[in-house]
Order: structure tokens, then sequence, then C-alpha cells
């Protein structure tokens, strides 16, 4: 289900775009607001993950980032994890973003049943691993090429589907 | 003052290097990997993330403490003098992971005594090359670990 954030009002007929500077500044950003707030949430938490994954590339660019011999975040894994943000379907829950000693972005999901889950990639191989309700383990490794493999798009499916 | 704060870290240091643990590690023995990355831990769950565990590629094992019968301001400092203070840039120490050796032997790892620079760290190795083997693994032990916060921080 996708749902849509809407201000309580409408502000556009509060205001008209006057002649000023000031007055176009404003209606401009009310605008903005207006058209954002009735984006779809899905796109905005893929959004908010570009930032993140963003975020991790600065702070995680130099050797050693982790405390002790962290290979640097590089573009590639930045543009490797941002690939993979875009070929998740809408309507999971959304991971989390996790630098990994190796340099690589991992994207990882959890649930309080004890489920875990992380898929990372290198080049054009993803590699995934997942404890289910505690015990139940896979892991492997898949190819890559834009499209989400039917093993990890069946494992979020299962355990990853917002309600 | 500065001098006098790095002259007591350094007598301090000395007084810690002076811990003694057996050369065997116990299978019940509590052990410690410090956590420095922010995205390595979740506070609000309280748990460790499994990247905390993880080798690089260049070292191919961890580095972790012996900590059994050490007190939580032993622990910390042990942290801060001998692996904070240790590197240029001075990263923070900001949380920790304690999980028993057994649970890491459990994994088929190996955890071998490496007095240096400290009597009780120790090195978690024998990692598998395959990636989403060594992801598995750490996933285990992050998820038996206990989440502790630094205090310090």
């Amino acid at each position: 289900m996708i749902l849509a954030a809407v201000p309580p009002y409408d502000i556009e007929s509060r205001f008209e775009p006057g002649l000023s500077e000031e007055s176009r500044y404003v209606w401009e950003q009310t605008e903005n607001f207006r058209r954002k707030g009735r984006e779809p949430i899905s796109f905005s938490w893929r959004e908010s993950l570009q930032g993140e994954i963003h975020d991790v590339l600065r702070s995680c660019s130099s050797p050693g980032w982790d405390g002790y011999d962290a290979e640097p975040i590089a573009t590639d894994s930045v543009a490797s994890a941002a690939l993979i943000l875009n070929a998740l379907p809408d309507h999971i829950i959304p991971p989390s973003v996790t630098p990994e000693p190796d340099g690589e972005i991992a994207l990882e999901w959890r649930t309080g049943r004890r489920t875990d889950f992380s898929v990372s990639i290198s080049g054009t191989t993803l590699s995934y691993a997942g404890i289910f309700g505690g015990s139940s383990k896979r892991y492997g490794e898949e190819p890559f090429f834009g499209v989400l493999p039917a093993a990890i798009f069946g494992i979020l499916a299962e355990y990853f589907s917002q309600a | 003052m500065s001098y006098l704060r790095r002259f007591l870290e350094f007598l301090l240091s000395i007084f810690l290097r002076l811990d003694r643990v057996p050369n065997a590690v116990s299978p019940d023995e509590r052990t410690t990997r410090f956590i420095f990355a922010e995205k390595h831990f979740d506070v609000a769950l309280g748990r460790v993330r499994p990247a905390a565990f993880l080798p690089s590629t260049k070292a191919g094992n961890i580095s972790i403490y012996r900590t059994s019968r050490c007190g939580e301001w032993r622990i910390w400092t042990i942290g801060d003098l001998f692996v904070t203070r240790r590197r240029p840039d001075k990263v923070i120490l900001r949380a920790r992971g304690d999980v028993a050796v057994h649970i890491i032997l459990h994994q088929g790892l190996n955890v071998a005594a490496d007095p240096h620079p400290h009597p009780r760290h120790a090195l978690v190795a024998n990692w598998p090359d395959d990636k989403p083997q060594r992801k598995i693994r750490a996933m285990v032990l992050a998820e038996r670990a206990t989440l502790c916060l630094c205090p310090r921080a």
C-alpha cells in the first residue's frame, strides 16, 4: 500500500505569487513543499537511503575508518549500493546502510523475530547472508545486472514485506 | 597539565600491562570487540551489527580482547589506552560487543592469544575466503554479542 503524506490544508490558497523576490521565493518553496508532500512515502525512503549511502562514503573514506584496518569505502561501492537500492521492490521495509571493512556497503534488514538479512555487492556479484527465526540460515552469491535475483527477491518478500 | 596527564596515562598503561592471563584460551572466557564505527551498532535495538565482526581483506582476522574477570573501568581503559590512543587518527571508541569464546569456536573460527600490545589481546582467525560465509559467521557473532555503550564517548 502506498501512502501519501499531504499537508493538512492547502497552503497555496493562502498565498498569491507577488512581484517581489521574497514573495516569489516563498511561493516557490511552498510549491516544493506541496509537491514533496504528495510524493508516495515509498519513494522517500529510497531518497533518504541514497543520502545515507553518501554519508557513509564521506565518513568511511579513510583507511582504518573502523578503528582497525578497514579498506576505504570507494565510489564504486556507493554506485553499486545505489543500484541495489533502486532494484529493491517498493513493498518491503526499508533497509539500513552499513559500511563493511572490505570497502563494500551492505543493506541490512532485521525484524524482531531474530531475523537478519544482509546484502552487499562487489562488481557484478551480490553476496547475501541471513538468519531467519534464529536458526535457519541462507547465504550465497548471485550475479547482479540491475535486476534483483529471484533468491533475494523471495527472501525479502517472505520476511521483510510491509504489513 | 597535559604533560602530567600523559605521564599518568603512561604509568597506567604500565600497570595494565602487568595483567597476566593464561596463553591457552578457554571456551568459557568472555571476549570483547571494541567498536569505533557508529554504523556498526544499533543503539535503538541494543545490538551489534554483523559488520563489527567482519575481518578486513588486509588482515584476514579480527582483533579482540579477553576480558573475563575485568571490571568495566579496566575494559574501557584498555580500549582507550591500547587501541584508541595508539592510532594516529584517534578514532573515538563508541561501544563494544562482548561474546563468549565458545560461540566463536562454534562457527569454526580460531581464537589465539596475541599478547601485543596487551596481554589480553587475541585474534579471531580461520575465516573462510568466501564472503557469504564470512557474513553468516559475523551475523551469528553479532546476534549473540552483548552491546555495551562507551560511557566516555
